[in-house]
């Protein structure tokens, strides 16, 4: 049962790496995206691309998942709301003040998730004070490496 | 002052909205829960995208659309996909801020593959998200 455990936290883990890799990949690519077309145009159309190929990949899934409790869907459409949102608020932000002081701010977001998840959904989130310390320690590093980028 | 405003309500609009993916994946799978959110964000968002640079959209040459691909198979596909994953296996307290590292792996590609220069801050930053990463991974409890 603790291997079981075990193994399911390491994959977690990993997954967690590779998405954190991708979306570093992501950053990268955008960086040349926004050179030639407004990043508004570029995260839409990307997210065109990625839901397209995406929905074909892991068709079999939504076929399964068709039968879910309707709730759900509506949990998952408020995320990808939110997240659509975020991206236009992040937009907004640098044309109206420079990336050392955006940044920083947009940084502190997984901070934000973990409070939230503590208001709402406490009774599947479980909270310990070394999560919390190395969620913060993660955020200063990124704050102090977009601030070392645009030094 | 504006723009720290929306900054600040990116940060929050995101920290809620991975609360509500949370909720989702007790009872869909991370594929479906990623192409759902991607579609209802589409909405949100491709309006937008027509009504204010339409002229853009239509302009676009096959070499950027390429990139434009790269990008949203980097983001979108890879990073939704497997951030959902790892949300669904760990929570949202050990997956977010294991996944928000990501400017530090854009730094490495950038470093290995654009040139770009390393200085004290960020050495200073590698170290403090690395140990960060460390505390979140050996939590046992």
């Amino acid at each position: 049962m603790k291997s079981e455990l075990d193994t399911s936290r390491i994959v977690g883990y990993s997954l967690a790496v590779a998405a954190s890799i991708s979306y570093g990949a992501s950053l990268v690519l955008a960086k040349q995206v926004v050179e030639e077309v407004p990043p508004l145009v570029g995260a839409s159309l990307g997210m065109i691309f990625g839901m397209l190929v995406l929905g074909v990949v892991s068709s079999r899934d939504i076929k399964r998942d068709i039968r879910a409790p309707r709730r759900a869907f509506v949990w998952a459409g408020l995320s990808g709301l939110a997240a659509g949102g975020g991206i236009a608020m992040m937009f907004l932000a640098m044309s109206n003040a420079p990336v050392v002081v955006v940044a920083p701010m947009i940084a502190v977001n997984p901070l934000t998730a973990i409070l939230f998840g503590q208001i709402f959904i406490r009774n599947i989130e479980r909270l310990t004070i070394r999560m919390l310390l190395g969620a913060c320690l993660v955020v200063v590093g990124v704050i102090i490496i977009s601030l070392g980028r645009n030094v | 002052m504006t723009g720290i405003l929306f900054a600040l309500a990116a940060a929050l609009i995101w920290g809620i909205g991975n609360v509500w993916i949370r909720i989702a994946l007790q009872e869909m799978r991370p594929t479906t829960g990623a192409v759902f959110s991607l579609f209802v964000g589409l909405l949100l968002l491709f309006p937008l995208a027509l009504l204010l640079h339409w002229d853009d959209v239509t302009s676009i040459s096959a070499g950027v659309m390429g990139t434009i691909f790269l990008y949203g198979m980097a983001n979108f596909l890879m990073g939704r996909f497997l951030n959902y994953s790892s949300i669904s296996r760990i929570g949202l307290n050990r997956s977010i801020p294991i996944v928000a590292s990501s400017p530090l792996f854009a730094l490495i590609l950038a470093v290995m593959f654009l040139d770009e220069s390393v200085n004290a801050f960020i050495v200073l930053g590698t170290v403090t998200v690395m140990g960060g990463i460390l505390l979140i991974v050996t939590d046992r409890r």
